[in-house]
């Protein structure tokens, strides 16, 4: 054993090499004060580590990124853990770094001879920053595309190159599949290798230089080995165990709402959509107060403050060894490194407070006073801007959350060649919700009074013109059609032009002689035609029932219905609102066997009338399909976490029960587990939290 | 490393001829520039293919032709903005997309033949404008810019311009309705004028 150590002690020296690494004289003994150079060194070890393994699982380009880290996440055996311990050890970097500098400025130890070593740590900063700045955009998810882009096109306000650099940053003008290998080729390529020689040649100047001590008589002298590195051991596994604090926090954070493990580690939001827009857009929270401080400037002034002022910034920081070298010029440094972390502290502070918490409305003012009235109208007008922004940053989070989840659900069944976003362009929860709101929700509205619909499947309008189409087809809107109080609600018929005073209100309200229980069953019957995918089953004989009362009962004295009656006065009871029935009235509704006998300016439009010459439609085929199976509640449901049929029917004779019912049943249309059906509002504060974070 | 054992050796042994020395070192400095930056120009060629393609192309992708947004009935009478997607091929790289969703545009109608078409996009740094019904203004989410009805920047937005407008043609198509069609572009943010990206 000896003689090979001296065998290689021979050819390299190595027994030189380790005694002066673990011989470093400590002046004034160990002390826990010197551990935070250790530490970050520790987290850069940590973050080579954990990169190198996320690299063997991440796939670098437009189509595959969200995917392969959707993968990692979700599918592989600790990989939520790894990406956690990563995406949170570069937080810690940060922390650690500001912690790091803050100590040699109050030390001075940025001072003759070490300003070079000054130099090159702020360089490593800078390198860090970096690093998070391009780490932040390969999930390739709508956070860090947002967040991403305004940087690049703050990039591109730079004087002369900006554009040039966003340019060749961007890969293009567009960001695509070259913004991710470009992004990926700097995160993990250049910036670590630059990282790596600048930290060497920061650690063996230190080396030279040896360690600033505070006070090198307070104690004899030690050596690094083993007193300091001990405490420097410790120091690290603190810092690793908050990472791993962060990772698992999520678990009791937050309920489950996917049954997936969703909220351990780092968050992964909803796949990159060029064309759906992020209103709760951020960068990461350590970035934040930049963002913020763009709020406080006019338009010319946008390249001072996102550009000119914190490169100044820098720029004193690097000037610090030489200015300290006057007493006074120390003091300057260290007063003008608390104003700065001062001023970072409020804007982040603001820029959080702006997001997570409602203003409060300025008071009237009480009596009639000029000045106070038009004063509080400026505050009021303010306060309406706050409040907007907060609103729209909440709601916009909360539908990013509710949409990140919904990805992963769907990728449950695998995820398509076309990528992460073809499916959820196909998806009717999604997508078919937001054609609804662009084409539809001009007229309808699709809300519940009693139950809280997901994210971005509430619209409501203070003045609609067509019916409420929440669970149409559903035995409870058509027991509501037929309900002579509601009827005549802008619910159904009270608010459309064509129908407010048309035959079906007129029959309904006056006319109309059939017994409650008959139209039980007559709603029962049209509602098993239709077939909602949420149905509850009845018994057959009622269908029957229902059926019999339909043709008998003067129905079909306008409606046709299967063999009965005729088209032409009124729409075709015949399978009504089932997917084909909607699938043909979306798409025409002039048809006879919809409304034809209705005016044309009157009429909804026809969203798909020309099979033939796709360009003549407002909408394609796949859109009015995606409308109506949104309409129908008609969507993949996961397998995971909540019963596949919903509960069994109660009796359905009853009125009330039926309500009661309906209450019950609402949550299969949510298609959230039922404990977390009711938290939505819960669900944003734990978020919030991990937010401010 | 070579070279400084060289140089450190020439050091050591000072009777070597200085001349020989010059022109070796010289000549190594050459043939190791030239090692050294073939490698690099060919790798400085494929990362600044980006510029060249631009100019080439003379313009983004994005920008250009008229696109058809939607019917003139679907657009709302009473003056308000509505977002509509903006439906075209799209072309990232090596992947064709076909008839994807690139974009977002306001369409406005301001006469029984007029509508004004406004990119969604904020001309500060490019976050998604909204509209605020209740105020009858754009605001965007991200540093709170501030627009008109029609388009014009309000007091203190970071915005440098107002809203971007877009060129709008009504066309009649084949089956008579009265359609928006819209040269949809994309602008660079941050300038006070409208430039193309
Ligand atoms: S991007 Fe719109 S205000 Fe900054």
């Amino acid at each position: 054993m000896m003689g090979l150590l001296n065998w290689l002690d021979d050819r390299t020296g190595i027994r030189g090499i380790i005694h002066e690494t673990l011989y470093e004289r400590v002046p004034g003994g160990a002390r826990w004060r010197y551990v935070w150079g250790s530490t970050l060194a520790f987290t850069f070890f940590v973050q080579l580590v954990t990169g190198f393994f996320l690299w063997t699982a991440y796939s670098p380009s437009s189509l595959t990124a969200w995917e392969s880290v959707y993968y990692i996440q979700h599918e592989m055996t600790g990989g939520w853990l790894l990406r956690g311990i990563h995406h949170f050890t570069a937080q810690a970097m940060i922390v650690l770094m500001v912690l790091h500098v803050f100590q040699v400025v109050i030390d001075g130890a940025y001072k003759a001879p070490r300003e070079i070593n000054f130099w090159l740590g702020l360089v490593l900063m800078l390198i860090v920053l970096g690093l998070s700045l391009t780490g932040y955009l390969l999930p390739w998810d709508q956070k860090g595309y947002y967040g991403t882009k305004v940087a690049t096109e703050i990039a591109q306000n730079t004087p002369l190159v900006g554009s040039t650099v966003q340019q060749l940053l961007v890969g293009g003008s567009d960001y695509g599949h070259q913004t991710v290998s470009r992004f990926f080729a700097l995160h993990a390529g250049l910036l670590p290798a630059l990282m790596i020689g600048v930290l060497g040649l920061h650690i063996a100047l230190f080396r030279r230089q040896g360690l600033t001590a505070k006070d090198p008589d307070r104690k004899p002298d030690v050596y690094f080995w083993p007193d300091q590195l001990l405490r420097d051991v410790v120091a690290c596994l603190a810092v690793l165990a908050v990472i791993l604090f962060f990772c698992v926090r999520g678990a009791w954070s937050e309920p489950e709402t996917t049954g997936v493990v969703a909220t351990l580690g780092a968050e992964l939001g909803s796949p990159a959509d060029p064309a759906v827009d992020y209103s709760a857009a951020r960068p990461e929270w350590y970035f934040l107060f930049l963002f913020q401080f763009l709020h406080y400037f006019g338009k010319d002034q946008q390249v001072m403050a996102s550009i000119v002022y914190p490169s100044l910034v820098i720029v004193i920081l690097f000037l610090m060894p030489i200015v300290g070298r006057w007493k006074l010029g120390h003091r300057f440094n260290v007063v003008f490194l608390f104003a700065l972390l001062l001023g970072v502290v409020y804007l982040t502070g603001r820029a959080i407070q702006a997001d997570y918490y409602p203003p409060i409305a300025p008071a009237k003012p009480s009596q009639e006073d000029g000045v106070a009235m038009s004063d509080w109208k400026k505050e009021y007008d303010q306060w309406e801007k706050e409040y907007q922004h907060y609103t729209t940053f909440q709601k916009g989070s909360k539908y990013e959350k509710w949409k990140s989840h919904r990805a992963v659900e769907l990728a449950e069944q695998g995820i398509p060649a076309g990528g992460m976003l073809e499916l959820l362009r196909n998806d009717p929860k999604t997508q078919g919700a937001v054609l609804f709101k662009t084409y539809c929700a001009g007229c309808h509205t699709h809300t519940a009074a009693d139950v809280d619909l997901p994210p971005g499947h509430e619209f409501t309008s203070a003045t609609p013109t067509g019916a409420n189409l929440y669970r149409f087809g559903s035995y409870e809107w058509i027991r509501g059609i037929l309900d002579p109080q509601k009827i005549v609600t802008s619910d159904y018929f009270g608010a459309t032009e064509a129908h407010a005073e048309g035959e079906m209100v007129g029959y309904v309200v006056d006319d109309m002689e059939i017994d409650d229980a008959d139209l039980v069953n007559v709603a029962h019957a049209l509602a098993a035609d239709a077939d909602r995918p949420d149905r509850e089953p009845v018994g057959e004989d009622l269908l029957e029932a229902g059926r019999t009362t339909i043709v008998e009962e003067g129905c079909v004295d306008c409606h046709q219905y299967g063999d009965e009656g005729d088209l032409g006065s009124a729409p075709d009871l015949t399978d009504y609102a089932s997917r084909q029935w909607l699938i043909d009235l979306v798409s025409n509704p002039a048809h006879e066997r919809f409304y034809e006998y209705v005016d044309d300016g009157r009429r909804m439009p026809a969203f798909h009338d020309s099979p033939d010459d796709p360009a003549q439609n407002i909408l394609r085929q796949e859109d009015v399909e995606l409308i109506v199976d949104f309409l129908r509640g008609d969507w993949y449901r996961s397998k995971h976490g909540r019963a596949a049929t919903p509960p069994p029917a109660a009796a359905a004779d009853a009125e009330a029960a039926q309500r009661a019912d309906a209450a019950a049943a609402q949550p299969a249309d949510d298609d959230v587990e039922p404990a977390a059906a009711g938290k939505p509002e819960e669900a944003t504060t734990g978020e919030a939290d991990a937010e401010a974070q | 490393m070579n070279d400084q054992e060289s140089t450190g050796e020439a050091a050591a042994e000072p009777d070597i001829p200085q001349r020989r020395n010059f022109f070796a070192g010289l000549v190594t400095i050459i043939l190791g520039a030239i090692a050294g930056l073939v490698p690099i120009g060919a790798g400085l060629a494929v990362l600044f293919d980006p510029l060249r393609r631009r100019n080439q192309d003379g313009r983004n992708q994005s920008g250009g032709d008229f696109v058809r947004i939607t019917t003139l009935k679907m657009v709302n009478a009473d003056g308000l903005p509505q977002r509509f997607p903006v439906i075209k091929d799209r072309v990232d790289h090596f992947s064709r997309f076909p008839e994807m969703p690139v974009g977002m545009v306001y369409l406005r109608q301001t006469g029984p033949d007029e509508v004004v078409a406004f990119q969604a996009d904020c001309p500060h740094l490019g976050c998604k404008v909204d509209f605020l019904p209740q105020r009858e203004q754009f605001s965007c989410p991200c540093h709170a810019s501030y627009f008109e009805l029609d388009g014009t920047r309000i007091g203190a937005s970071p915005s440098p311009r107002s809203l971007d407008t877009l060129d709008v043609e009504i066309r009649t198509g084949d089956a008579g309705e009265a359609e928006v069609w819209v040269r949809f572009e994309e602008f660079k943010t941050g300038e006070a004028t409208k430039i193309s990206k």
